[in-house]
């Protein structure tokens, strides 16, 4: 089976607290992977909500979250949360924003837009906090069937990011 | 009648939304200007094959992709002894080989054990542990580069990979690396990081293709 992306979206903004990218998960694609490159002068952990297909908030607490955090610095931590409410979603997925020096970001998503599935993503990620190299392999599980759409980006302490690029691909 | 096959004039076009009846001339001008729909945006840049006759392989061109991915089939280094490899970046074609680098990386084995490493300080971004030539042994992984062309960002990556040395269970990493100069890459060198040849790789680069 030939595999590859396919261009759905890029959605941008500067000057933001958050960012909806709405629409981008459908029937047509079960897995799609997802690029966000950001900036952040203030510090917050990464955030991803998850939006429905009506563009509405996930909002069941049913975020689950697991992440080893790759610190050059200092001995790994771990971020984890079980049944997380949809206010907070996935926190921590794509690890801890500050400085300002940029973000790599690169998430895939399963069967979000299916009614009869739980959404799952896997993450990795590359920041930089303190001045040090912070890192995040992750997982994220939202155990619910709700048909998602689309996805918020933002962070946990209300943090203006300077821009945020969104970039989503169907898997092929 | 104008283009595309409309009179009077043609709709704008963009990716994801053509209208009418294409010439070659249209397709080829389309696709360079972006606006053209061809699905596929994982874009192979460069391939190359080692042959055991040098120890690295540079990556001259980068493209204007944003997001760069690497895969690295059937690793094979210079001895039976363990060797790295790893990826430097250029700045204006030279490779700098500076303490510019961190990295942070998770370890671990069938066996049961399970390591983590990291620097501040480090003179590469680490991808491949543990690279040898013993019967059978391969090495295996991709990584994604992240902001390589973006003059005003650190250079991001990240990595997995899965290891098999003869005398050895099976052993994978993963983890993250950064370049903490805010600088413009003009490319990517993927070394040996001790000496010898690459004996046996296959190393491609991909552009992942954005449409703003």
């Amino acid at each position: 089976m030939a595999t590859n992306l396919e261009f759905i979206n890029q959605t941008k903004a500067t000057s933001v607290t958050s960012l909806d990218v709405t629409g981008v998960f459908t029937a047509k694609y079960d897995v799609y992977q997802v690029h966000i490159s950001t900036d952040m002068d203030g510090a917050g952990y990464f955030e991803i909500r998850l939006l429905q297909a009506d563009d509405s908030l996930a909002n069941e607490s049913k975020y689950d979250i697991a992440s080893l955090d790759l610190q050059s610095n200092t001995t790994f931590g771990q971020y984890k949360f079980i049944n997380q409410n949809g206010g907070v979603g996935w926190r921590g997925i794509g690890g801890y924003l500050d400085d300002g020096d940029g973000y790599g970001f690169t998430l895939n998503v399963f069967n979000p837009f299916a009614d009869d599935k739980f959404t799952i993503g896997m993450a990795q990620s590359g920041s930089i906090n303190n001045g040090n190299l912070f890192g995040t392999k992750a997982i994220g599980v939202y155990k619910s069937t709700q048909s998602i759409g689309g996805m918020r980006v933002t962070n946990s302490s209300g943090q203006t990011h300077n821009y945020i690029n969104v970039t989503t691909y169907g898997v092929k | 009648m104008s283009e595309f096959g409309y009179i009077p004039e043609a709709p704008e076009q963009s990716f994801g939304n053509n209208k009418g009846i294409f010439t070659p001339t249209d397709i080829y001008d389309l696709t360079r200007a972006d606006k053209y729909t061809q699905y596929g945006q994982l874009e192979l840049i460069e391939t190359v094959v080692a042959d055991d006759s040098v120890a690295y392989y540079d990556f001259d061109n980068l493209g204007d992709y944003n997001v760069h991915f690497l895969t690295a089939n059937n690793i094979q280094g210079a001895s039976t002894t363990a060797q790295n490899l790893d990826i430097r970046v250029k700045i204006g074609g030279s490779v700098d080989a500076g303490a510019n680098y961190q990295f942070a990386q998770q370890l671990g084995n069938s066996a049961g054990t399970f390591s983590e490493s990291n620097s501040t300080g480090f003179n590469q971004f680490i991808w491949l542990p543990n690279v040898d030539n013993e019967t059978n042994a391969s090495a295996n992984g991709y990584a994604y580069i992240y902001n390589a062309i973006d003059s005003t960002k650190y250079t991001f990556g990240t990595f997995q990979t899965v290891i098999k040395q003869d005398v050895h269970t099976p052993r994978f990493s993963f983890g993250s690396n950064v370049y903490t100069t805010a600088n413009q890459c003009s490319g990517l060198r993927v070394f040996l990081s001790t000496t010898g040849n690459i004996a046996e790789a296959t190393i491609s680069l991909y552009g992942i293709k954005e449409y703003s």
